[in-house]
């Protein structure tokens, strides 16, 4: 059997297995990402940006499971390791850039993406008093009139990255986490 | 806004409007009611109206309508930019849904403004006219006596249709000129999308007009006109979020001209905007 078809029954396996408690984790983190955009903590356009962080987590698994070193236990507990730490990091730069620079509209929880950048004409009358947030409620929430097109561009396409490698890597914590325990040793199994 | 509206224009629109329902009502010969079923005066000749006999009328409301008479067209050469306002202006304000063709009333006010400020910004230019004719003969089209006997008379539909197909191409060819010229086009804004808010008034409708709160402020501090950014504001429900600067124009027994903020921040706000109060 090649690498290639192993890598293939080792996935197949695990989508046919899918009510096993393994199985469940990594359900649980495919489904995260439209939980957390039902919530409103996905940023905007939240469904688009959902569907894409799904199939980045899809890509990620497929990936994991085809090239992963299955026959390397320590190899793959320090990539383990490696995406825990990925996730972490990302997770707080995430919640940190969320933080900064997204405003909720309203009472609402929708957000919107800003800017670092304010527009000149909008600099010239901001004051302590009247602040850059005042300006986006006041021109209805519209970002790009407030801030810079390219500023608002830049920290949408970082907080998307953030928040797709986020998920990218807590899927993969969970991919290695199945990997040793539950193939790991159905190949061992297999050789003995 | 230049022109502030004042007691003439309520007068003015009242008198364009009785004008309107005593032809309705008396069923007299000299109709610009569309619905309208004797063509023929007294003495048997048919009597129409047109743009022509109502002109002074339509330009005193425009004169002195700060709302209907607004800019539409305006040619800012410092800014190498042309507003384009072709839409049209709430019904409301030419007159209550009893007023049968308050449609046509609006397309003729609108059309008059068009070529008060063709002939202001585009004196030199002629490609207009024709455009700006056709619009009129659609609107005259829509003034003269219907009769409703007549089969070969077009049907209301068709002549609407038209006045749309004119007021359309009109804005065409502004377009096509401004693009063979290099300017850039300035078209009015509606507010956003939003949350769904019901505006009142109170004890009676009056006139608002409103801009997001930023937009006024950067005009207010770049001393920039704020004539084409203001939108018309009416009862009932409404898309708005964030927060709004407005103008009431109530009538000066109620404290006259109000000029506040308001927010709307969630769904179910209610603006109620109350005469001296603001809203």
């Amino acid at each position: 059997m090649t690498e290639h078809s192993a890598g293939l029954r080792r996935f197949l396996s695990l989508l046919a297995d899918f009510r096993q408690m393994t199985s469940l984790a990594l359900k649980g983190v495919l489904v995260g990402p439209a939980i957390a955009a039902m919530a409103r903590l996905a940023p905007p356009p939240e469904y688009s940006v959902t569907s894409a962080t799904v199939l980045v987590q899809f890509a990620s698994i497929i990936w994991l499971f085809q090239f992963s070193p299955v026959n390397n236990q320590s190899k793959l507990q320090r990539q383990m390791k490696r995406a825990a730490v990925v996730f972490v990091v990302c997770a707080i730069v995430c919640f940190f850039l969320t933080e900064q620079f997204t405003v909720s509209i309203g009472h609402s929880r929708k957000r919107v993406v800003i800017g670092w950048k304010v527009r000149p004409e909008v600099q010239a009358i901001t004051t302590p008093a009247y602040t850059a947030f005042d300006a986006l409620r006041g021109y209805e929430y519209d970002a790009d009139r407030v801030w810079t097109t390219g500023s608002i561009m830049v920290m949408w396409v970082a907080l998307v990255l953030t928040w797709m490698l986020t998920f990218a890597a807590l899927t993969m914590y969970i991919g290695y986490f199945i990997l040793l325990q539950s193939v790991i040793p159905q190949v061992n199994q297999e050789k003995s | 806004m230049t022109a502030k509206p004042t007691y003439y224009s309520f007068l003015w629109m009242a008198v364009l409007v009785f004008i309107v329902c005593s032809y309705d009502s008396a069923c007299c010969a000299a109709v610009i009611c569309p619905q309208h079923t004797s063509p023929t005066s007294t003495d048997g000749t048919q009597e129409t109206k047109n743009l022509q006999d109502i002109g002074q009328l339509l330009d005193e409301v425009i004169a002195s309508d700060a709302l209907l008479g607004r800019p539409r067209v305006v040619l800012d050469v410092t800014r190498n930019s042309l507003l384009i306002d072709i839409k049209p202006a709430p019904l409301e304000f030419i007159g209550n849904d009893k007023v049968k063709n308050r449609a046509t009333l609006e397309a003729a006010l609108r059309i008059e403004v068009i070529r008060r400020d063709l002939r202001d910004s585009l004196s030199a230019e002629t490609f207009w006219v024709k455009p700006v004719e056709d619009v009129e003969a659609a609107v005259n089209a829509l003034l003269a006596p219907q009769d409703v006997h007549s089969i070969h008379k077009p049907s209301l539909d068709k002549e609407n249709q038209a006045l749309d197909g004119a007021f359309e191409k009109l804005q065409q060819v502004l377009l096509q000129y401004a693009r063979e010229k290099h300017i850039n086009i300035d078209a009015t804004r509606e507010p956003a999308a939003g949350f769904a808010a019901t505006i009142k008034f109170d004890p009676y409708p009056v006139r608002v007009v409103v801009m997001p709160m930023l937009a006024y402020l950067v005009a207010r501090k770049f001393g920039t006109s704020l004539e084409d950014q203001w939108s018309e504001l009416t009862a009932g429900p409404k898309k708005m979020c964030g927060s709004y600067h407005y103008v009431a124009y109530w009538p000066l027994t109620l404290n006259g001209r109000v000029e506040s903020n308001f927010d709307v921040l969630e769904d179910g706000d209610v603006i109620l905007f109350r005469p001296g109060v603001g809203k």
